[in-house]
């Protein structure tokens, strides 16, 4: 019975072992097939060129610069994303009137895709007649160039895909928070703890798991962000905010350079596999039974 | 000078010949019924008006013909859609070529020279499609015209005359003039491959021109060193406060929205479907168009002739027949997408004259002597370059110090070297 059980278990994770194959695996073995040739990435024809692809990218101002973006835009929206959504998650947790609507509210920007947010932001962050130039103005503020250089273009994208995913965090904080037994907590008040010890030594290590959710999936996000920026920045000025991802596709796709653009994606990949298993590891290790 | 074509010439042989194909068309509509039941696969580029002019055209073939047609709107996301399916060599029947029929997609088109239109094309448009050997590999119903826009409003009002202008010391004295009236002289945005590649011609390809580098460009051995002349007279743009300050963010659609506005008076090296933009955004803005400037006196005058709206047929299409009569049906009908796009007609079965045809004709009054040739890149650059253009326009927008001057040089100097040699190898 138990075998048949297993069995009817493993067939039915073929599904998903078959679309990972196929949409994951593929590609990837692809990439570092292309990776190793010269390749304008439309052309039948390809050269092989071993290692230069790879050799390339320790010259390459532009890999560096976007790769110490990526990082911002993994760790910094990480930060952001998981302060505030805790924050806002403990505040939508307790009893009040109105609460679903604040939910709803916090909730709302992860609805809109990256793309029409990035849009919306530029008509926001617009140097000419842009919203909050105008808001500015009416203050007798001149009107402030904002993306103007790189780190502020960097400093703002962030910001504005902290502000856009807080909500997902706020929902899984806000689940794990109302998963936690009330016994746990009232035993606390019981033995004389005060509310920010109940918080920090009750109510966070119990929220262990769900911080690991949070912090994997926006840190995986943030380092591949990609369409706030197309629509937002487009990668100015001068290429200084772009995401490795974003960059990826501009090689391929406007440089012709499919062999090097295969070969910094492989470079992502490796980086994001680097960084996030041991996070996930060591906030696994964290995590309590309860 | 290779290749002068008058505007007479290109006049004349687009308004004097509209009953040409008059007969043709019954012909073709009627060899075309036979194709009832059968499906091709459309891929576009085009949006908003253009393409409802272009649906119209398809809706009407699928009326005639009894085919159906799949129309895939690409958008802005075409050139990276048509480059995957190239790589995969799975192309639509029918695609739109965009100014790269002979450098990007002929391994992947059909010859259509043989076609009845191919005879119509006038010579601005051969020009500019047709390969070496004779042979064409797309339908060109608009020609792209490229030259310098004008806001004539903001001209008057600083006192400017633009029909005046014609070296580059000219312009500047005219954009001084402006600049003291309060406007912004140049809207040239350098997120832009063209801030940097459209205008070139006028130092480095022409006759009477500073320099005539065209056989050095065209068999891989330029240096770039006369490069440095355009980056230094670029220079004097940003030198002398003529450009907007968020120059190096800006969109286009920043720049149609401002000169509607009329904020701004100049913006060199872009085709007539911008000045048709800024008037759809204000019909009570006059534009008009001049060509590039001269870099010397006595210096040539040109506009640059890209494809505009042009389709061409997969070689390996199943429905090779379907296809061409496809084709034969745009040409006889291909008015509506001319109107709506604002740019030149290359073919006689336009009867209504376009918003581009008007303001060359214009332009011509004014100067008779323009010549017009391909667009710059297209023409002497490989395959590739015009991103790397753009990334170097953002490079010399941050910063134009020499060292950055010798740096973007470099770059381009690299890359053209390296997509020359890809292009070789094909």
């Amino acid at each position: 019975m138990e075998k048949r059980r297993k069995r009817i278990l493993l067939s039915l994770t073929i599904p998903a072992f078959l679309l990972i194959f196929m949409f994951m695996i593929v590609p990837l073995g692809n990439a570092l097939r292309v990776s190793f040739f010269k390749w304008n990435g439309y052309s039948q024809k390809m050269k092989f060129i071993g290692l230069d692809n790879y050799l390339s990218i320790f010259s390459d101002k532009v890999f560096r610069t976007s790769t110490l973006n990526t990082f911002v835009y993994g760790f910094g929206s990480t930060l952001l994303q998981n302060i505030f959504g805790l924050s806002a998650a403990i505040f939508v947790n307790k009893q009040f009137k109105g609460r679903n609507v604040i939910r709803l509210i916090l909730y709302m920007p992860i609805m809109i895709s990256g793309v029409i947010m990035g849009a919306i932001q530029y008509y926001i962050f617009n140097f000419d007649n842009g919203v909050l130039n105008n808001l500015l103005n009416l203050f007798g503020i001149e009107s402030i160039y904002w993306m103007k250089t790189g780190v502020r273009s960097v400093l703002i994208i962030t910001l504005i895909n902290s502000w856009q995913a807080m909500g997902f965090c706020m929902l899984i904080y806000l689940a794990g928070l109302q998963n936690i037994p009330k016994m746990y907590k009232e035993a606390a008040l019981l033995d004389g703890a005060k509310k920010r010890q109940i918080f920090f030594q009750v109510e966070l290590p119990l929220l262990m798991p769900a911080i690991t959710t949070a912090v994997i999936t926006n840190l995986i996000g943030g380092l591949k962000l990609y369409d706030i920026i197309v629509t937002l920045t487009n990668g100015g000025p001068n290429r200084k905010s772009l995401s490795l991802s974003y960059y990826i596709s501009l090689l391929y796709f406007s440089d012709e350079k499919a062999g090097y653009s295969a070969a910094v994606g492989v470079a992502l990949f490796l980086i994001i596999f680097v960084v996030a298993v041991p996070i996930n590891q060591y906030l696994r290790s964290k995590e309590v039974e309860y | 000078m290779k290749k002068r074509i008058g505007m007479k010439q290109v006049t004349a042989m687009c308004l004097t010949a509209c009953t040409v194909l008059a007969s043709a068309s019954g012909a073709a509509a009627s060899e075309a019924a036979d194709f009832g039941g059968k499906t091709i696969e459309i891929a576009t580029y085009l949006s908003g008006e253009t393409l409802a002019a272009y649906k119209e055209v398809i809706a009407g073939f699928e009326g005639e013909t009894g085919v159906t047609v799949t129309l895939d709107e690409y958008g802005d996301d075409y050139e990276s859609t048509m480059k995957t399916r190239m790589a995969a060599n799975d192309l639509p029947d029918i695609f739109e070529t965009h100014g790269w029929s002979l450098i990007r997609y002929k391994e992947y088109l059909t010859d259509l020279s043989g076609e009845a239109w191919a005879a119509d094309l006038n010579k601005a448009a051969l020009g500019v499609i047709q390969d070496t050997d004779g042979a064409l590999y797309t339908l060109m119903t608009t020609g792209s015209c490229l030259g310098t826009a004008v806001n004539m409003d903001v001209c008057e009002a600083a006192g400017v005359d633009p029909w005046a202008i014609e070296t580059w010391e000219d312009f500047n004295a005219a954009c001084d003039k402006i600049k003291e009236a309060g406007y912004v002289p140049v809207a040239n945005y350098f997120t832009s491959a063209g801030a940097l590649a459209n205008a070139n011609g006028s130092w480095l390809s022409y006759e009477g021109e500073m320099f005539n580098d065209n056989e050095a460009m065209l068999n891989g051995t330029w240096d770039w060193e006369n490069f440095r002349t355009i980056l230094d007279y670029l220079q004097t743009w940003f030198d002398n406060g003529y450009l907007y300050e968020d120059c190096g963010t800006i969109k286009q659609a920043d720049v149609i929205e401002r000169c509607a506005k009329n904020e701004c008076a100049f913006v060199v090296g872009i085709g007539t479907s911008f000045q048709a933009a800024v008037v759809a955004q204000n019909p009570d803005v006059t534009m008009g168009m001049i060509p590039i400037c001269a870099s010397q006196a006595d210096g040539a005058r040109f506009c640059g002739i890209g494809e505009g709206a042009s389709f061409g047929i997969w070689k390996d299409t199943e429905e090779m027949e379907v296809c061409k009569a496809f084709l034969s049906y745009v040409a006889e009908n291909a008015d509506g997408i001319n109107v709506a796009a604002g740019e030149i007609s290359t073919l006689p079965s336009e009867t209504t004259k376009s918003y581009g045809m008007n303001m060359m004709e214009e332009m011509e009054s004014h100067y008779p002597e323009v010549f017009y040739d391909n667009l710059w890149d297209r023409k002497y650059m490989p395959s590739g370059m015009w991103g790397i253009f753009q990334n170097a326009a953002g490079m010399f927008c941050e910063d134009q110090s020499d060292d950055t001057k010798q740096e973007v040089i470099d770059y381009l100097k690299e890359n053209y070297v390296d997509l020359y040699e890809a292009a070789q190898e094909e």
